[in-house]
């Protein structure tokens, strides 16, 4: 099997991340409705190093986004 | 982008060799001799296998609509060869799909429609009704369209008729009905209504008008007639099975269906997306042209966890969000059955998001007290002819099944009950329920 981001041929490990998202807003009558085609899931199979990286950087710049936020 | 989005609109040309007043692409004359070339076809169908391979939950099926302008302009050699590949990559990967092709079909031919025969391609032909009925779109006469109609039935393809309700056919509806089924044996047509997009003039109808003389028309003759196979509208068939949904189980189904057009927020980027023939990826097939605002990506662009594609889809679900708010669009008796409005039509028409309440809320609220008015009569009737042959009717209600609900339909329906334990269909995303009649 292929990593699904560099496209090596995987050995040692696949690391699985799937992202699922439910998304709801905020009605008239101030209750919640789910908005279905917002509601949806998406994976990536990645291979050890893509992983390594892929935690590094989300961590990193999600942090920077946080800070963005705050500020 | 493949790993959710279940339908794809394929334009292989923006060319049409007709010119009808409503049409909604604007500068077509700009695109003449435009045409998908079969590298581009290629790396699409590649790109939807990589993407569905990776998947969680891939759709079931995947449905790929032949699009235009006009796609039999594309010829029957390249038809073929585009069919051809993109059948033998989906087989040999699994990926469970169908073709489906919208067209004019004033220029089939005997290759074209042994094309569309070899690769089960459905057919919906753009036809607006008889006598003058189509004097919005051509000077082509109905003996002729009917010629290619048999042809289609010879040729054993599966087809259905897309009527565009605007001022040249607003009065010949039930004639045209008439016409189609006595003479084809196809399913429940869809009609819908024309939105004057690129402002000729001339051809839109209005709310008032379209929800009196086509849809209401469709329904009493559902009501009316005996020995009735089928309601003969298929956007009705959907409306109505929602409005069941709604009563039986006291809450709004839209909220729980993934779905294309005609939901609160529909679905165009996310579960529908279309293809130009460069490769450019955009929300949906029906804008007017390749507006910033609605673009995703091209084909070749790389992507992670399909987050290009999500964030731009969640950029118009806040802007529709705040259309829904800004209008009340969640206090409205219609919210439940409602398509409103057709975003890409109004973004093209007016060059922002919005919503037509001259034309939705003039066809959804009168269709809704309509419904409410005669709701008895059409469950008895949709019964009838939705019925099994076990007579069971089973109905869509995108939930799992609560006892409560069960009540619901024998208290407001008399005369019908509901097996619990034997009918529940729970295999796919839609849970039925099975009703029958004591």
């Amino acid at each position: 099997m292929k990593c699904t981001f560099c496209g090596k041929e995987m050995d040692e490990f696949q690391v699985g991340v799937t992202l699922n998202i439910k998304t709801s807003r905020l009605r008239n009558d101030d209750t919640w409705e789910e908005v279905p085609n917002m509601s949806l899931s998406s994976k990536e199979v990645l291979c050890s190093d893509c992983f390594s990286e892929f935690a590094e950087v989300l961590n990193e710049q999600v942090l920077k986004a946080k800070n963005k936020v705050e500020k | 982008m493949f790993g959710h989005t279940n339908m794809l609109i394929l334009k292989l040309t923006r060319d049409c060799n007709l010119r009808c007043k409503y049409c909604y692409i604007k500068n077509k004359d700009n695109f003449k001799g435009e045409m998908m070339e079969f590298y581009t076809f290629k790396r699409i169908i590649q790109r939807i296998i990589k993407d569905r391979k990776k998947a969680t939950y891939p759709p079931k099926i995947f449905t790929l609509v032949l699009h235009g302008g006009e796609p039999l302009l594309a010829g029957h050699k390249k038809l073929r060869l585009f069919l051809g590949y993109a059948s033998r990559k989906f087989e040999e990967s699994g990926v469970k799909h169908r073709f489906s092709m919208q067209t004019n079909l004033t220029l089939l031919s005997t290759e074209i429609l042994s094309v569309l025969h070899d690769y089960d391609v459905t057919v919906g032909v753009s036809f607006d009704g008889i006598k003058e009925s189509n004097s919005s779109r051509t000077d082509i006469n109905t003996e002729k369209f009917d010629t290619h109609f048999r042809e289609l039935t010879d040729f054993n393809i599966n087809f259905g008729f897309l009527m565009v309700v605007n001022k040249a056919n607003i009065n010949n509806i039930a004639e045209s009905l008439d016409y189609i089924f006595k003479k084809y044996d196809t399913g429940p047509l869809k009609i819908n209504y024309a939105e004057d997009v690129l402002g000729v003039g001339g051809s839109e109808v209005t709310g008032k008008e379209f929800f009196e003389k086509a849809w209401k028309v469709v329904l009493d003759r559902f009501l009316e007639k005996e020995n009735t196979k089928q309601l003969e509208e298929s956007n009705l068939s959907n409306i109505l099975e929602r409005y069941f949904s709604n009563i039986i189980t006291k809450k709004n189904n839209i909220e729980y269906m993934r779905s294309n057009c005609g939901l609160k927020i529909c679905g165009g980027g996310s579960n529908i997306i279309e293809i130009n023939p460069d490769g450019s990826v955009h929300y949906c097939g029906r804008y007017s042209e390749d507006f910033k605002e609605t673009y995703i990506q091209n084909i070749e662009d790389e992507e992670f966890l399909e987050l290009k594609q999500i964030s731009r889809y969640f950029d118009t679900v806040k802007v529709k969000h705040k259309i829904l708010k800004e209008n009340e669009c969640d206090l409205c008796p219609a919210d439940g059955i409602c398509d409103h409005g057709c975003p890409a039509f109004y973004y093209s028409k007016y060059g922002k998001f919005g919503l037509r309440k001259d034309l939705v809320c003039e066809i959804f609220i009168p269709l809704y007290y309509y419904l409410v008015k005669n709701e008895i009569r059409l469950f008895n009737k949709l019964y009838e002819t939705k019925k099994n042959q076990d007579g069971i009717w089973y109905l869509n209600l995108h939930l799992n099944i609560e006892d409560e609900w069960i009540d619901n339909i024998t208290k407001k329906f008399k005369g019908y009950y509901v097996e619990r334990d034997k009918n529940f269909k729970t295999e796919n995303f839609n849970p039925q329920i099975a009703i029958r009649k004591k």
